[in-house]
């Protein structure tokens, strides 16, 4: 006897503490009898005594459950079914229930996923009279509730209290629980200061069409972009996948399949659902539907999401969407630290293959036949320049992640490559590149201590040089981005000072690794040939390739500065090199003090005349653009304004210092197919020129994921559809396929 | 969580690839039923089959049994040569079980012994009941629920099970041809 009891205490003092409202006899019953034991417990629930005619209150019912069991949400899910709740109350119009954020069970593994509410779930509804109801008047309610544990029992309850309709309102002692349900309540984004977004991975959906699709959320207002006003986002419950949960609207079933934090979202972030679509045809375009749980500083939130889902007939042309975003990420965003390793992993492989870039690679030959040199001379020498070289690449790294964060701290966003933006930071890099040619065509040598010198004789690259063209191949590496580079420096431009550092050295390591292999592998220095005569005409001929690297930082120079500032840099190198020639006399003499002092006098005048360069002032749009261009300036409005007109539009962002843009530009949007696909069809074209710095553009780059250029958008005629997102390397075929998807002449419609 | 997440992912894309869509030719299954027959898949090609996945013991499966509609709609199926097979993937269930009910019940379809949940995770099944009606040519063509009556109250439920199979049977499309299933989750072994 004694356990049964033992038990109704437990139950008496867990109903104590759940505290529930009395209410008269009419408006609670218990129901769903589990062999004579009901599982669940209703109360009406009123949050006024008396109301107003015309006055709106809410009417409620309070399920109580026993502990596992569950009632269901208004989308239970892939089993069970919501309560259904019919109120009857004469003279009033009842609105539609509001239903708390729900929580997520799965069974089997996730087999059988269903959204419910345990213990207890108050579920509200607001009530209005009309304006001729006085009096007492009597609420009622029918409702099936179906209740579950592992078996699933079908309940019914009949409850009515009355309520008095008369000339004030009065709040009833249940007010307050109303409230507590109220802020579990979904709310309108806009309500709560967020943006809310879906991303597809199809332009339509069509019936049977499996998809991927993902909901950005975040908390800046558009076009603000300034990141410390955003607050940092995160999904409110424990798992991930249960933040957000789906309604089933359209025939469209939808699931969570990860989070991530793309740059972008500025704090907010991003869930990446898979759907599909019921074999059925739809009428015309449908909702995505559903609620989403978010914390901010702290605090959790509860929102709705009602966004459109463009639909499509069956066998109708769509477009694909690819957008790098829509990929589940199955790291969490609530813990960085998970993520982070595949971030540094994908950094050191990015690093690896930046050194296959056209960037890189004279950098690489000149370091690989090097070692020629050094054969000579015994492992540790060797291994002493692997080691330099690293160490240089990563100081290099190291301190481009410094300016990163620097210029994050002072509110600027920057992407990758973003250097090469600066007039005076192409210049550097062009005196760098001249004063190392020299080096190699043999005008001077990397050392003060001409002493040295001459004992080393063919001993003619030190460890110090070695560091030092570590820091030229990072500076060379930016404007070239290979593969999984993107990816590392996207997530690591969105996160902590430690990450971006943890990922600049990864890329670093990365560009480093192979050259470090070689030096640290005996058996592959071996594989580098001995060294003889040809090698120091081979450093000659890696010296004008380097000069070859100066004309197209000239070329860059003078297409975003001018042709002025183009000449005064042009005279600034010549001047250098006489400098460097100077210098290089004064060291053969093998006079210690004049060939320091002369060296000193060098960096000093050398540093002096980059700064007082006349190449600061860009250049008034077109003067220094002689050739025709494709498209008009971007801007959003304008592309909006064109789109508004029903013009099916292409948008690219380029920069003159960006390799792969530039091969793109000539190969393809030169092409006289192109031309005419788009001339024909009617295209407006739009150019984001991202060779300086530009706001505007870098956040248009971010809204699709990207944080540099490429970047080429083809809008169709049709409105509000999804840009096609072409591939980064473009060939004609792809570009035009595009085109003719996205602008379908008449004959072509299907 | 990273790998709760993963088996999700996993188990979405298994099930992607897996559970036959409609219009996906469903491939050949067999399964004994509780006197032990074997059945399959390609036993049936030349004619419709209905499969209805059942628990005896979860209350929808026994409302609509005291209301006779799987029961009726399959005798009158079957008067047009469609095959009604019953499955139950309750991993308590035993054959007994099912020649008990079936007594009770007094129906004479065979009724599928899928207690390691095998044809239930092939089809996707996930309800009980749960209804799927797969064409002569053994192609999916519906799956969902039985009728439009979650709760029971409606006084003339829209089978959809019937209407798609008489769109079968005059060479139409069915039209729900996916409906969202209600009723007990099926009850799998873990």
């Amino acid at each position: 006897m004694s356990r049964p009891l033992l038990v109704f205490a437990l139950l008496l003092l867990a109903g104590a503490a759940r505290a529930a409202p009395s209410v008269p006899e009419s408006a609670l019953a218990s129901t769903a009898p589990d062999r004579g034991n009901p599982r669940l417990e209703g109360r009406l629930l009123l949050d006024h005594d008396a109301v107003r005619p015309g006055a709106q209150f809410r009417v409620g019912v309070l399920l109580s459950m026993d502990r596992h069991w569950h009632v269901y949400w208004r989308n239970s899910g892939q089993s069970g079914t919501p309560p259904n709740l019919r109120w009857q109350i004469a003279g009033a119009e009842v609105g539609a229930p509001e239903w708390p954020f729900p929580e997520v069970f799965r069974e089997n593994g996730g087999f059988i996923t269903t959204y419910g509410y345990t213990d207890e779930v108050l579920l509200a509804s607001p009530v209005t009279f009309a304006s001729r109801v006085s009096g007492d008047v009597e609420v009622r309610l029918d409702a099936d509730v179906l209740v579950c544990e592992v078996q699933c029992i079908p309940g019914e309850l009949h409850l009515s209290r009355p309520i008095r309709v008369g000339v004030a309102d009065q709040a009833s002692a249940e007010y307050e629980l109303f409230e507590r349900w109220r802020a579990r309540v979904p709310r309108p984004v806009g309500e709560r200061g967020l943006e809310l977004e879906a991303l597809y991975s199809q332009s339509a959906i069509r019936p049977g069409d499996s998809f991927r699709a993902a909901l950005a959320l975040h908390s800046c207002a558009k076009g603000s972009g300034d990141a410390p006003a955003c607050a940092a986002l995160s999904p409110a419950t424990e798992k991930i996948e249960d933040a957000f949960v789906p309604e089933h609207t359209g025939g469209v079933e939808l699931a969570v399949t990860g989070a991530r934090r793309p740059p972008f979202l500025a704090g907010g972030f991003l869930l990446t659902l898979s759907g599909s679509a019921s074999h059925d045809a739809s009428a015309g375009d449908t909702r995505l539907r559903g609620a989403l749980a978010v914390t901010r500083k702290g605090e959790t939130e509860f929102v709705e999401v009602d966004l459109p889902l463009p639909r499509a007939a069956a066998g109708a042309k769509v477009a694909a969407l690819e957008n790098p975003w829509l990929d589940p990420d199955l790291r969490s965003p609530n813990a960085p630290a998970i993520s982070l390793w595949q971030a540094v992993l994908l950094a050191l492989l990015g690093g690896v293959v930046l050194n296959a870039m056209p960037c890189v690679l004279p950098v690489l030959a000149i370091k690989v036949f090097g070692l020629a040199e050094l054969a000579q001379h015994g492992r540790a020498e060797i291994v002493r320049h692997g080691i330099a070289y690293t160490a240089g690449v990563l100081a290099s790294m190291l301190a481009l992640a410094g300016i990163v964060v620097a210029l994050r701290a002072a509110g600027t966003s920057v992407g990758w490559g973003f250097q090469f933006q600066e007039p005076i930071f192409v210049a550097a890099i062009a005196a760098v590149l001249v004063v190392f040619a020299l080096s190699l065509f043999g005008v001077f040598e990397f050392r003060l201590d001409a002493t040295r010198i001459a004992s080393a004789g063919a001993q003619a690259t030190g460890a110090r040089r070695s560091f030092f063209e570590g820091l030229l191949a990072v500076v060379l590496a930016t404007p070239c981005t290979a593969p999984f580079v993107g990816t590392a420096v996207g997530f690591a431009f969105a996160s902590s000072t430690a990450t971006i550092a943890a990922i600049f050295l990864a890329i670093g390591f990365g560009l480093a690794l192979p050259f470090l292999l070689v030096c640290l592998v005996p058996a592959w220095a071996k594989l580098v040939p001995r060294s003889g005569p040809w090698t120091a005409q081979l450093r000659a001929a890696l010296g004008f390739a380097l000069l070859g690297t100066v004309v197209w930082l000239l070329w860059i120079l003078g297409r975003s500065a001018g042709a002025d500032s183009q000449a005064a840099l042009l005279a600034y190198l010549c001047a250098l090199a006489a400098g460097v020639w100077v210098f290089g006399a004064i060291q053969r003499t093998e006079r210690v003090s004049p060939a320091r002092i002369a060296g000193i006098v060098l960096v000093v005048l050398g540093l002096l005349g980059l700064r007082s360069l006349p190449i600061g002032a860009p250049a008034p749009a077109g003067t220094a653009r002689p050739v025709a261009e494709l498209g008009r300036h971007f801007s959003a409005a304008d592309v909006e304004a064109a789109r508004a007109r029903g013009a099916p539009v292409f948008v690219y962002f380029t920069a003159e210092w960006c390799l792969t843009c530039k091969v793109n530009e000539h190969v393809v949007l030169d092409d006289a197919r192109v031309r005419a696909e788009l001339e024909q069809r009617g295209f407006e074209i739009f150019k984001g020129d991202w060779t300086r710095r530009d706001e505007a553009i870098r956040q248009e780059l971010a809204r699709f994921g990207k944080a540099g250029v490429p970047l080429y958008l083809v809008y169709g005629s049709s409105a509000g559809a999804q840009p096609i997102v072409l591939p980064e390397l473009l060939t004609v075929d792809v570009f035009v396929n595009a085109l003719r998807e996205a602008a379908p002449k008449t004959e072509e419609k299907t | 969580m990273k790998r709760i997440a993963l088996a999700i992912a996993a188990a979405a894309l298994l099930g992607a690839v897996q559970s036959p869509k409609i219009g996906d030719r469903v491939p050949d299954w067999s399964a004994r039923d509780e006197n032990g027959v074997e059945h399959k898949m390609s036993q049936y090609a030349g004619h419709a089959v209905v499969l209805e996945w059942t628990n005896p013991e979860c209350p929808f499966v026994e409302r609509h049994y005291q209301a006779g509609t799987m029961k009726q709609l399959a005798t009158v199926l079957g008067a047009k040569d469609v095959v009604w097979l019953a499955v139950n993937s309750t991993y308590t269930n035993t054959a007994d079980d099912t020649k008990a009910w079936k007594q009770e019940q007094g129906f004479s379809y065979a009724t599928l012994q899928d207690e390691d949940g095998k044809l239930g995770h092939l089809f996707g099944a996930r309800t009980t009941p749960h209804m799927f009606v797969i064409d002569a040519k053994g192609v999916l063509r519906y799956r969902g629920a039985i009728d439009d009556d979650q709760y029971g109250r409606a006084e003339k439920p829209k089978n959809y099970v019937d209407s798609a199979v008489q769109a079968l049977l005059a060479s139409a499309s069915p039209d729900p041809s996916e409906t969202q299933s209600y009723g007990c989750s099926v009850k799998y072994k873990d």
